[in-house]
């Protein structure tokens, strides 16, 4: 053998090793043979620990499969390149907005046929949370913990301004006139405080049409920035910069600390009153003043909208990715979290309520929330919604962001930011739904396999 | 080629076919299958489907992509000259026989060895309108200045307000600008002492000798740190993304001003999977850069003096 030919060789089986450790690294199985079964969440500290317990109760409860827990940042992204790339986990917690994104490009399987043969039914979920599950008429996720948003109020402002802190506002146009009272200026004429901020905390931004009537979306294949909501939520996020100044938002805002922080602004009497989830009371917990006083309330809507109030529901969905290995071991940890036991187990952990409709005596005893009974009110009221199901949700809410930001700092205004807003988002909706018609019919006869193997118990 | 010659020839390939492998698969690649995936709609998880141009068409039309595009010409046009200039300027300062001249190199090195991350969080806190360092330094100077103009200028909100969030990034480069400071240095070392000398015996005092002998004696190091700095900045990304996030509409920034080419091909291509669009636009980016480079360096033949030549 020729020094060249021994280096080919040694060449070779490097390659050849290298490519056989792509090829699978995770086991299957653990050393006493219980099936391994991944489950990607993006939970870390508080939320991972009452996962985990969650968990060992289902390990523990049997000997053929193991459940295993991977605490993975940006769940999206990643989840999608493992799904693409053919290795996805065998289970995965999504946030409902992106269901119909991976339903449209088939990264997720779809749950009718196990549905239907393991008797679940919309029946036994809020109808607002089992409707975030559901995409194009099927079933893509078993809803699990759940939130809706309400208006938190900061009672010792309202105390110190002369409101009855046990009175919160009933309309958005009296929220507004509370705001103007709450609000104070340093002598330089800065904001030092402010009663309401539509920019606080961002996280519904592009939401607040449903305040004012209708949202951005509701089905077909039209979106609604050129209706009468959007112009009335654009004249009233308008009324922000005309009423404080643009430049002096920005100022104010510039010295708001991280959501995750005692500087938030909530916790510091900066803004008086925010849209939040039930999940904001663990963070109160966390990071407010000892003597930190709040009260929870449905956040209100216009008198010009028609309802009382309005709330945005969202819920974390179990899902498994198309490609998932394990599907028969998976389908049996899914119907164990869906149960009604492990559900409260895991909402009481995470301070959050559960997507069932029914609720065990002890559930709201044990529920560390003070205010939990006025979140399954307003879950229940009719006037909580999810978030548009949009195939580019991402781009939707990027770009809606930006603009109502941008009206509310006084860079755009309203009329013609929306109507550029309405032209470059029905474009994006329209390529999707291009992208969508080429592939249906293809797509639903491949459905119909799948159901055809969770009624068979193949999977 | 002989036997002998035809052995060397396998044997240095399979001595670098680990980069050839490395090229082929992570490079190459790639780039073909950017330029394949420009012609189609493709969301990563599906299947590509052939569209023709119609992702050039819709970038000549994209006004977000223009807004990226002038978002990152901006900054790179503020950044890589100051950074050019301060970088020479500190490696001048750094030559002279002072006391303490290696630990000063040292200092001045250290902060471009942080990383994109740290680099974005740092600033992040530094920049904060409120709390932040670098206003807390501004304060005084605005108040001192109103005191004595009767202006009423105050210290600007750096990442909340778009007319200054890409200045507040500039500042955050100047940060990166040791390894520049570094070539220039030993830039510095080679231009030879008789040139100096010579100079000197001519009359020529400090300023006239920096003109003179100095700059043309940098001016391949300039071209190169201009080039490498401009590429460095069309691919900002990293530093903007962190600096936005939790803060200000992250990651795009108010009114979209730190929105970057390179941001725009991510969000694209991660988070809205519009991965045609992205190796579109990333392709158009790829020109533009190679275009610019060598323009640049057409202009500069005349301007940079090689010494070899």
């Amino acid at each position: 053998m020729t020094a060249a030919s021994r280096l080919a060789t040694l060449a070779f089986a490097a390659l050849s090793l290298l490519l056989a450790g792509c090829e699978r690294i995770q086991k299957d199985r653990t050393e006493d043979g219980r099936q391994i079964v991944t489950f990607w969440t993006p939970w870390a500290g508080i939320e991972r620990k009452g996962l985990e317990e969650v968990v060992a109760g289902f390990n523990d409860s049997q000997d053929r499969i193991l459940v295993r827990v991977l605490n993975i940042t940006d769940v999206p992204t990643k989840l999608m390149l493992a799904t693409a790339g053919g290795n996805p986990p065998d289970l995965a917690i999504m946030i409902n907005q992106l269901v119909a994104s991976y339903a449209d490009n088939n990264a997720l399987t779809p749950l009718d046929g196990l549905a239907e043969r393991e008797g679940i039914e919309a029946a036994q979920f809020v109808p607002t949370f089992w409707d975030t599950a559901t995409y194009r008429g099927r079933l893509w996720a078993l809803p699990l913990t759940s939130s809706v948003t309400a208006l938190h109020y900061n009672k010792s402002v309202f105390r110190e301004v002369g409101l009855d802190p046990e009175r919160p506002p009933r309309t958005l146009e009296e929220l507004e006139r509370i705001n103007d009272l709450i609000t104070t200026r340093r002598e330089d004429g800065s904001l030092e405080r402010i009663g309401h901020l539509p920019l606080e905390p961002g996280w519904w931004r592009p939401e607040w049409s449903n305040w004012h009537g209708q949202g951005s979306y509701e089905g077909g294949d039209a979106l609604l920035f050129d209706g009468p909501s959007w112009q009335r939520a654009g004249d009233w996020l308008l009324s922000y910069p005309q009423r404080f100044g643009g430049q002096e938002l920005v100022k104010l805002r510039s010295g708001f600390g991280r959501f995750t922080s005692p500087q938030n602004p909530f916790f510091t009497g900066k803004a008086a009153m925010v849209l939040q989830g039930v999940w904001l009371d663990n963070f109160i917990q966390t990071y407010a003043p000892q003597d930190f006083e709040y009260g929870v309330a449905p956040f209100p809507a216009s008198e010009l909208s028609g309802k009382p109030h309005y709330a945005v529901a969202d819920v974390d969905l179990l899902v498994m990715p198309k490609g998932a290995r394990h599907p028969k071991a998976a389908v049996e940890f899914m119907l164990y979290m869906v149960s009604q036991p492990a559900m409260e187990q895991l909402a009481i952990a995470h301070g959050k309520l559960t997507s069932l409709k029914d609720v065990s005596a002890g559930f709201r005893a044990k529920h560390p929330h003070p205010y939990v009974q006025a979140f399954i009110d307003i879950a229940n009221s009719g006037h909580a919604r999810m978030r548009p199901q949009l195939a580019h949700y991402t781009k939707y809410f990027n770009d809606t962001n930006v603009l109502v930001n941008g009206i509310v700092s006084g860079l755009e205004r309203p009329g013609p930011g929306l109507e550029t807003h309405q032209r470059l988002q029905q474009k994006e909706l329209d390529a999707k739904l291009r992208r969508w018609a080429r592939v249906a019919d293809s797509r639903r006869e491949e459905w119909k396999e799948i159901d055809a193997r969770f009624l068979s118990r193949e999977w | 080629m002989n036997r002998i010659e035809r052995g060397n020839t396998i044997k240095g390939l399979l001595f670098i076919s680990p980069w050839i492998v490395g090229f082929l698969a992570f490079t190459l690649y790639p780039a073909l299958a950017t330029l394949a995936f420009s012609f189609t709609d493709f969301s990563v998880l599906a299947k590509p489907v052939y569209i023709g141009a119609e992702n050039y068409r819709e970038l000549l039309v994209d006004e977000i992509f223009r807004k990226a595009v002038f978002n990152t010409v901006f900054f790179a046009l503020i950044s890589v000259p100051l950074n050019i200039a301060l970088a020479c300027f500190l490696a001048v300062l750094l030559n002279f026989s002072v006391v303490g001249k290696s630990y000063f190199r040292t200092a001045f090195f250290l902060p471009s060895l942080v990383p994109a991350v740290c680099l974005g969080v740092i600033w992040r806190w530094m920049l904060n309108g409120e709390i932040g360092l670098v206003n807390q330094f501004l304060q005084p100077l605005a108040t001192f200045v109103n005191a004595l103009l009767g202006t009423q200028l105050d210290t600007p909100a750096w990442l909340e307000d778009p007319d200054f969030t890409k200045l507040g990034l500039v500042v955050a480069s100047v940060w990166g600008l040791g390894h520049a400071m570094v070539i220039f240095l030993a830039g510095l070392q080679e231009a030879p002492t008789e040139l100096y000398e010579a100079a000197e015996i001519d009359g020529a005092g400090f300023w006239k000798k920096l003109w003179h002998v100095t700059l043309p004696m940098l001016s391949p190091y300039i071209l190169f740190n201009t080039i490498m700095g401009l590429i460095g900045s069309f691919q900002i990304f990293s530093v903007p993304y962190i600096m936005m996030d939790g803060v200000n509409e992250p990651p795009e920034g108010p009114g979209r001003s730190m929105l970057f080419v390179a941001t725009y091909i991510y969000l694209n291509a991660f988070t809205h999977w519009n991965m045609g669009y992205a190796c579109a636009m990333a392709l158009i980016f790829f020109v533009l850069i190679v275009v610019l480079t060598l323009t640049l360096m057409k202009i500069s033949e005349r301007r940079v003096y090689y010494a070899g030549r």
